[in-house]
């Protein structure tokens, strides 16, 4: 089970970085960092055949690719920058974390500015 | 009735697609925003068949790359224009490689080809057209997986392509094809990109 060594190494990872916090704080911040990419390659695998299976399930039904590449760019948007902002905060970045967040929420709605505009169009067309 | 069901059958479809979406997302501030467009493309499926009873066909999915791409020329116009980013050269190799990225991802799920190079000539600079697409030169490659086994008797012919001013390479295929398929694909471009048939040149590689 994949879940016993995923808790395992946040658990050591925890442990260390209060043990080593009060000497050093900034090696306790690496050992977190270093942790939690660990844990994100650990299921990233994971999330590729999730996301496999999903776009065969798409393939099935009459969901255009398209639509679907951008739920998936969105979603994928998402997680990389939750996952940077959440780095940032650990380290104490506050605000770093909040450009990241902003970046992330910038660049979701470039994605889906073409949705938008070309659903604006459709029912501007369907209406007489 | 049938286009009933086929209509029910999409949009419940959509619905356990979305939810099951939702679990992917991060529980943290961008489900908002997720939430929001996902509802987008929910009215959009729903809406879709209902073009049909309206005269005019509308291809969503060509709306949505024509903005893609629209999106991908300003920002490159606008990464030229500031100041911060002195080397255009590296922005425009930026611009050319998401452009040929888009044309190979449409033409490999709409046609039954693997793209294997894209060139793109873009305006330049000083033009006051900046950004704009002047001419592609796309090669095709037919899919391996349903192609006849190779025939002994005939041998590879080194076919010499060369495009432009300063691209000369060789290619090594058994032989060119050339049908209307290219015709079609030629079509559907340039109506993508609004550049004119005749600017843009694709050549077909065949395996066997």
């Amino acid at each position: 089970m994949e879940i016993f060594q995923i808790v395992a190494i946040g658990l050591i990872a925890a442990i260390l970085s209060v043990l080593i916090k009060n000497e050093k704080p900034e090696i306790g911040m690496y050992i977190s960092l270093v942790a939690g990419v660990i844990i994100f390659l650990f299921i990233i695998t994971r999330l590729q055949s999730v996301i496999g299976i999903l776009s065969q399930l798409a393939n099935k039904i009459n969901i255009d690719s398209t639509y679907l590449s951008i739920i998936l760019k969105i979603v994928g948007i998402a997680y990389i920058a939750e996952f940077g902002a959440q780095v940032c905060k650990d380290a104490g970045e506050g605000v770093m974390a909040s450009k990241i967040e902003f970046a992330g929420k910038v660049l979701i709605m470039v994605m889906a500015v073409p949705i938008l505009v070309s659903l604006t169009d459709l029912i501007i067309n369907m209406v007489p | 009735m049938a286009f009933i069901r086929e209509w029910v059958i999409t949009i419940i479809s959509v619905i356990i697609f979305v939810t099951f979406i939702e679990i992917l997302i991060p529980n943290s501030n961008y489900k908002r925003y997720i939430n929001v467009i996902t509802g987008l493309l929910l009215i959009v499926v729903i809406l879709t068949p209902l073009t049909k009873f309206i005269n005019r066909q509308i291809d969503f999915e060509e709306e949505v790359l024509k903005i893609f791409n629209q999106l991908e020329l300003s920002t490159a116009r606008n990464r030229v224009n500031n100041i911060e980013y002195s080397n255009d050269e590296a922005v425009m190799a930026l611009y050319k490689n998401k452009i040929s990225e888009q044309i190979k991802s449409y033409i490999e799920n709409n046609t039954e080809y693997i793209v294997s190079e894209v060139f793109v000539e873009v305006e330049d600079e000083n033009s006051s057209q900046f950004g704009t697409i002047t001419g592609l030169d796309i090669t095709l490659r037919e899919k391996t997986g349903n192609s006849k086994p190779a025939n002994k008797t005939v041998k590879p012919v080194q076919i010499n392509v060369s495009i432009g001013k300063n691209n000369n390479n060789t290619v090594e295929a058994s032989s060119i094809l050339i049908s209307s398929k290219e015709d079609l694909i030629k079509g559907d471009i340039s109506d993508l990109y609004d550049v004119s048939k005749d600017n843009i040149n694709i050549h077909i590689l065949r395996n066997n």
